[in-house]
């Protein structure tokens, strides 16, 4: 009995140990991109802060006149006001380019590490091999998408914490900077991170239903910009509060269809002939 | 059989297999120019039209009246002409703006998904070995492996190119005067700029790919390498042509200088006030002073006189830019392409993709 027990846990051991060999390149680069843009993060919030402190704008919203007893003056009147909105404006670029490449973590997650996983396997054959060894098919599939997973989920929380962060406090302070445009909307909060494990696992099924990785590939890199388009074109934009609300709803509609899609995988990996 | 048919049909055959394993690509690229050419044309009829139904076609931004239509600053809802400005400024100057994004996609995908694999499959695989046993020179082999997909992308980019440029010219003067032109869109997405980036990141693609040997790293890499490459163009471009300076009065109103050289040209090169001798003290120079009072006393300091001036690229450099920019990429496309033949012919056969 206790041998079976620990030969299940050498086998998951062993999965796990091929698993991370395998990504090892992909997971150390990730974490050097990670640690770097959180460095970046919090020397941008910093400043940024500091400067809402200095100007006593802090709380203040773009379309609040007056704000902390300071007005927006006409024209060419002196305005404290204006001139530390028309100051905070150099933060601006920095938070959206920013917000733009953690667009890009969601997609390119999907199509670099999503859908080779199992198109690889496939194309290459090598899924034959491991299958005859005493792993079953469910908990090799499992060990395969566990891994890069749990290391793109881990990832992506802290990207989407630190972008939130860094965002929150100036949420109202930029003109014409929609909460619930695609930058920022879908780069921080549940959100981002839902989204990655939606393109992850339309990588995952499309490699599965193509079968050749460049193809599976680029089939996942168009799926999933679709995907970010339409819900920037879909989404609701409530007049007053329920930003949270937003974001825990799209959140959870991309997770049950990335369940959806995994339960797919499952499904059909059992039923495949060797 | 002699030796010289034996080389044509090896060739033949090398040939034939390189186009037998490209016929995806080509058959996915041409459906994709087909549909992004039709949109392209569909819209601009359609924009034309309306432009054309509502009596602001050929107007501007910048002059006050067209066809005797009072039509500078517009405010929504105050009647149909600007509603008819309104219309345009809501529903093509997206599309138009969204389509320019989706052109620029074009070289990204064609380093990484057709340059990066084209030789790392090969070489991970090691099929590489077995058609460098033929009589086809390897040099050949990268030749005809290389040229059917250059042909196509710079078929098809320029296509797309010529249509989004000639899309984008009856638009730019209506609403779009304040897209800087030479930003990555339009700049990028139109002209031979967009032909000569595909080209030159699809070798980028191969050459990297011919060095890392893996596909998916590869594949990787060239993405990083073409975004820099982007970054890279866009911090080199405003400095290829020599700006033009425009001059305020002596009270710093630039009101002298018509306002479609301000609507046309690409502003903000630099910008500040002038020292009595003519030198530039530009904007960031007093930057760090924190109030209006400061900014002046700072300017004071360093002798400006009330003159302002901005550098500017006015409209007559966008063709200059576009060919300089192309010449430079397609020169570095020519380098790269260069580096992998002398890279694959110094390259041993025996030795496997490790």
């Amino acid at each position: 009995m206790s041998g079976t027990v620990t030969e299940t846990t050498s086998t998951t051991r062993g999965l796990l140990w091929l698993a991370w060999r395998r990504h090892r390149a992909a997971l150390t680069a990730g974490g050097a991109l990670l640690l770097a843009l959180a460095g970046y993060v919090l020397y941008q919030r910093a400043g940024m802060v500091a400067l809402l402190h200095d100007r006593n704008i802090a709380g203040c919203r773009i379309w609040q006149n007056p704000c902390n007893g300071m007005r927006f003056a006409p024209h060419d009147a002196p305005s404290p006001l204006r001139d530390a909105y028309e100051r905070l404006d150099a933060h601006r670029p920095p938070l959206l380019v920013t917000g733009w490449l953690l667009l890009a973590v969601p997609v390119l997650i999907g199509t670099f590490v999503g859908a080779p996983l199992l198109a690889r396997e496939l194309e290459s054959g090598t899924y034959k091999m491991v299958w005859s060894q005493s792993a079953s098919r469910t908990r090799w599939l499992a060990a395969l998408l566990g891994v890069p997973l749990t290391a793109a989920v881990a990832g992506t929380t802290a990207l989407s914490a630190l972008f939130t962060w860094w965002w929150w406090p100036a949420r109202d302070q930029f003109a014409h900077l929609d909460r619930y445009a695609t930058v920022p909307f879908d780069a921080v909060g549940p959100a981002a991170v839902a989204l990655t494990v939606l393109s992850f696992f339309l990588g995952a099924a499309l490699g599965l239903l193509i079968a050749r990785t460049l193809p599976a590939m680029a089939a996942t890199l168009a799926v999933t910009a679709g995907l970010l388009t339409a819900l920037g074109a879909l989404r609701p934009h409530p007049r007053d509060g329920g930003f949270w609300w937003v974001q825990w709803t799209q959140a959870g509609l991309c997770l049950a269809l990335a369940a959806a899609l995994a339960a797919f995988c499952v499904r059909r990996i059992r039923r495949r002939p060797v | 059989m002699t030796a010289r048919t034996v080389l044509t049909e090896g060739a033949t055959g090398v040939l034939w297999l390189v186009r037998r394993q490209q016929r995806a690509f080509l058959w996915t690229f041409a459906a994709l120019v087909v549909a992004l050419a039709g949109y392209i044309v569909w819209q601009r009829v359609e924009m034309v039209g309306y432009l054309r139904d509502h009596g602001i076609d050929g107007c501007a931004d910048w002059r006050t009246y067209c066809r005797g239509k009072r039509i500078s600053d517009p405010v929504r809802g105050s009647g149909p002409l600007a509603d008819a400005y309104f219309h345009v400024y809501d529903v093509y100057r997206p599309r138009l703006l969204d389509t320019g994004r989706l052109l620029l996609a074009l070289p990204v995908v064609a380093g990484v998904f057709v340059g990066a694999p084209l030789i790392a499959r090969e070489l991970e695989s090691g099929t590489y070995r077995l058609v460098w046993t033929q009589s086809v020179s390897r040099t050949r082999w990268l030749a005809a492996r290389l040229a059917l997909p250059t042909a196509a992308l710079v078929v098809g980019t320029a296509i797309l190119a010529a249509l989004y440029t000639w899309w984008w010219r009856t638009a730019r003067a209506i609403t779009l005067t304040d897209v800087a032109w030479g930003t990555s869109v339009p700049f990028d997405a139109s002209g031979p700029a967009l032909v000569s980036l595909t080209v030159l990141c699809f070798l980028l693609g191969v050459a990297l790919g011919l060095v890392i040997r893996r596909t998916l790293p590869a594949m990787a890499a060239t993405l990083a390498a073409t975004a820099g490459v982007r970054y890279g163009l866009g911090v080199l471009r405003p400095r290829l042509m020599p700006t033009r300076t425009l001059v305020s009065a002596a009270d710093g109103d630039f009101g002298a200088i018509p306002r479609h050289v301000f609507s046309t040209s690409w502003r903000g090169m630099s910008n500040g006030y002038l020292t009595r001798s003519g030198g530039k003290i530009p904007w960031d120079r007093c930057s760090s002073a924190d109030s209006a009072d400061a900014t002046e006393r700072c300017f004071t300091r360093l002798g400006s006189t009330g003159r302002a001036y901005e550098d500017i690229h006015p409209a007559s450099h966008f063709w200059p830019l576009q060919w300089i920019e192309a010449g430079i990429c397609l020169a570095a496309a020519l380098a790269l392409a260069a580096f992998c033949a002398r890279w694959i012919r110094r390259r041993p056969t025996g030795r496997a993709a490790a």
